[in-house]
């Protein structure tokens, strides 16, 4: 078991401990718990990779609750939800075949415009800037870039 | 039309490139079945019956001649000559092999056309009124919706892994002719308090094993909040549609289950704590999108009327088609026209790729370089000057494109049924084929007036049979195939789906119980009278007297 | 009952059979028939092997008919179809008979 940061597609060296696992089943007051004093990563769990009311859920804790820390997918997850799981808030996730991390990496690199495409601020998915302010609605929910 | 911009070829380009790659993982076992199933299906991708189809979108039912000439080249090269029109604006090629499908999607790239979110349980193809921008009773073009709704939904971070499939249909016009009453969201444009435009917003319709009429979520909702709203419709349904069960995973099971007022609760609780500012789309964008759906500049022309009169007149061939194929058109002088696809003896719905050559010409030489695709499995020339007519018949005709039955009994809706398809349990092309054959004199279909006549070759209803005013539903009972009627269906304004009548007919007597059918309808109906009218007047009784009283 | 395995390809999607040969044919006509459970089962498990080496995709075993001359014949409307590998774009519906 390895965690991956999405944006780069590297093995995350020394993981964080978990504060809060969410089911999909997790309700406002939930995600309301997990968000509050940003205490440390929130782990949404995926029981299917087919199963995507994690994506609504990361998109919520970022949106609603302000939640500014670390959101990690955990469960059956494939390199082609990496782009989906960076853009709707996640920063890692935790897969278990660390040969996959190469996949990983090309489909996050693959995807730089799909993934720029909605950006409006400079973000950490950052690869290429868009040519103009697209579609917001779909624009990348991952964090500012800090430095 | 829309023309791809930089970012949107590169997005394109982008996509085919990542099927590439999925394809090579799959093939070097990288991926399993399982894996790979639901990324080839958001490529449009089924592995069907005989072999693997491609479902292409046409967002909005809109062609160019160039995209027809590559479909036709596609269909040359790597299919076998010909394709299916569906009932969504999509195009399926039936024999593609998966080890070209990645050229395939780079050769369809070049003409700006893609397979993204075809299937799969993604937002799928955004459909319209294939009338769009010509019809007379158009309050604003839908399609620039549609192209927003398009890019908006492509990809989307949030949902692209919905519990099943989501499909959106826009009307503009006062008839509903995209069926938006049988769509997971139906989009209606109507003129609000203020005099200004905004959408009457359905949801909860569709076919399928559990039929359902859309019910209204908003009367009114201001154009500008469109995809913030529809992104609370979705996000209710992402968390809280059923993901145990296939069968009642989409989103009408969810709205019944609630009912309409608490789904829409909670839709509008969710709305109200939605930054809709950063959703909601910016007005210099919204212009942009827009500025590609500026109708074609229609120079005036002399309308030639005495010369369609007289022909009419001398040629009953040219009189029926030109009633029934020939639509009014909102600029002086022009029209509508619809090449049916329904000629007797045909597959309802394909086209050869001469065909599609062949119509490509047409909208070169009379169409203003556009042809649209309808749900009724037709294409249709929006754009033609009334002085053009004679001279576009004399073309149809030479090429057995001229079948005058637009909207009558021969102009079947008819999925592939198990010709094809996986999921079918019966066919339905055959008996499409029969029927047609039975009715094929156009006095026949002159008699017996409009009637949408729809049939699906299995319950997950790719035939819109439920809303046929005459339905038709192949199961398998014991091995036979076996043919249920449905009578009453509706898919246009006030909605309804059809009843079944009784017990089902086997292959050959369905023909004969269409038959009856009709001659039930003709016995009893008022002057003027629609069959849905007659219908809903004397109620079931004297069709099941005539369809089973001797037994 | 006699059956045989079938699946579709994975490469083109076209529609095989196991032959007796272990190899896979678009001739139903070659396919290799089992006669009882054990031998179905000993069918079963090479097609699981196919799939894992991307051979085929979805296989499954289905009973045959057998005529008197041997040949095998698919019992359902639905194998007949897809026996015949062809629709009605060339043969009208009568080829493959109700």
């Amino acid at each position: 078991m390895v965690l991956v940061e999405l944006a780069t597609g590297t093995i995350v060296a020394d993981p964080d401990e978990v504060a809060t696992v969410l089911e999909p089943t997790a309700d406002e007051a939930a995600l309301h718990d997990a968000a509050g004093g940003n205490a440390g990563p929130i782990a949404i769990a995926f029981p299917s990779f087919t199963d995507g009311r994690g994506f609504s859920l990361a998109r919520l804790l970022r949106e609603r609750h302000g939640f500014k820390g670390e959101i990690r997918a955990v469960g059956h997850l494939i390199p082609d939800h990496g782009q989906f799981l960076l853009r709707s808030g996640f920063d890692t996730a935790e897969i278990t075949d660390p040969e996959a991390v190469q996949v990983w990496k090309l489909r996050s690199s693959a995807s730089a415009t799909i993934i720029s495409r909605p950006c409006a601020i400079p973000c950490r998915c950052a690869g290429m800037r868009p040519p103009r302010p697209r579609l917001r609605s779909t624009r990348c929910l991952a964090r500012p870039t800090t430095s | 039309m829309y023309r791809y911009d930089e970012f949107d070829h590169a997005f394109v380009n982008e996509r085919v490139a990542e099927f590439r790659d999925q394809v090579e993982r799959r093939l070097a076992g990288q991926l399993t079945e399982e894996e790979f199933r639901p990324l080839r299906l958001r490529n449009g991708l089924y592995l069907q019956l005989h072999a693997y189809m491609l479902r292409i979108a046409v967002p909005y039912g809109v062609l160019s001649p160039r995209q027809l000439r590559q479909l036709a080249m596609i269909g040359r090269k790597w299919d076998r000559g010909y394709g299916h029109f569906t009932t969504r604006q999509n195009l399926q090629f039936n024999w593609v092999k998966l080890v070209d499908i990645p050229d395939v999607l780079a050769a369809l790239a070049e003409v700006e056309m893609h397979c993204i979110q075809t299937s799969g349980n993604c937002v799928r193809n955004v459909t319209a009124d294939p009338y769009a921008a010509a019809a007379v009773d158009e309050l604003e073009d839908p399609r620039a919706w549609c192209e927003i709704l398009r890019q908006w939904s492509t990809l989307h971070p949030e949902f692209s892994w919905l519990p099943r499939k989501f499909k959106i249909a826009i009307s503009g016009a006062a008839e509903d002719r995209a069926a938006t009453a049988f769509h997971d969201i139906g989009l209606r444009i109507v003129r609000g308090p203020n005099g200004e435009n905004g959408f009457r917003v359905l949801v909860g319709g569709g076919m399928g094993r559990t039929p359902y009429v859309g019910q209204e979520i908003k009367s009114f909702l201001p154009k500008e909040h469109l995809l913030s709203y529809i992104e609370s419709i979705l996000r209710v349904y992402n968390l809280h549609g059923r993901r145990d069960n296939i069968h009642k995973a989409r989103i009408k099971i969810l709205v019944n289950a609630l009912g309409i007022d608490k789904f829409r609760e909670d839709v509008e609780a969710d709305w109200e704590a939605t930054h809709k500012d950063a959703i909601d789309l910016p007005e210099d964008e919204k212009r942009r999108i827009m500025s590609y759906f500026a109708p074609p500049e229609l120079p005036e022309r002399p309308a030639r009327d005495e010369a369609l009169a007289a022909r009419r007149e001398s040629d009953p061939a040219f009189a029926n088609w030109y009633k029934h194929n020939v639509l009014p058109h909102r600029v002086p002088g022009y029209a509508s026209v619809v090449i049916s696809l329904k000629e007797p003896g045909r597959t309802p719905g394909d086209a050869s790729s001469d065909t599609m050559d062949f119509v490509a010409d047409l909208t070169e030489r009379f169409g203003h370089n556009e042809a649209r695709v309808n749900y009724t499995q037709n294409l249709i020339l929006p754009h033609v000057a009334r002085a053009d007519i004679l001279e576009l018949y004399e073309a149809l005709a030479g090429a057995g494109c001229a079948t005058g039955n637009n909207e009558l009994l021969g102009d079947m809706i008819c999925c592939p049924g198990l010709d094809y398809c996986n999921l079918a349990n019966a066919r339905s092309i055959p008996i499409a084929k029969e029927i047609a054959k039975r009715f094929e004199d156009p006095a026949r279909q002159e008699e017996i007036g409009k009637l949408r006549l729809n049939m699906s070759g299995c319950i997950n209803a790719c035939g819109h049979h439920h809303s046929g005013n005459i339905g038709i539903l192949g199961v398998d009972k014991k091995g036979t195939e076996l043919y249920q009627i449905t009578l009453g269906g509706n898919p246009k304004d006030s909605a309804s789906v059809g009843t079944i009548i009784g017990p089902g007919f086997r292959a050959e007597a369905v023909p004969q119980a269409i038959d009856t059918i009709v001659d039930t309808y003709i016995d009893n109906r008022h002057e003027g009278e629609s069959f849905l009218e007659t219908w809903r007047r004397v109620g079931a009784a004297p069709f099941k007297e005539a369809l089973y009283g001797a037994r | 009952m006699p059956s045989v395995v079938t699946a579709n390809r994975l490469t083109d999607g076209i529609v095989v059979y196991l032959a007796a040969d272990g190899e896979w044919t678009e001739e139903i006509a070659n396919a290799r028939v089992a006669d009882d459970e054990a031998e179905t089962k000993a069918l079963e498990a090479i097609a699981d092997n196919a799939v894992r080496e991307r051979v085929v995709v979805g296989p499954y075993p289905m009973v045959v008919g057998l005529k008197d001359d041997g040949a095998i014949d698919p019992l359902s409307v639905r194998e007949r179809i897809r026996a015949a590998h062809r629709t009605t774009l060339t043969k009208d519906w009568y080829d493959v008979p109700l």
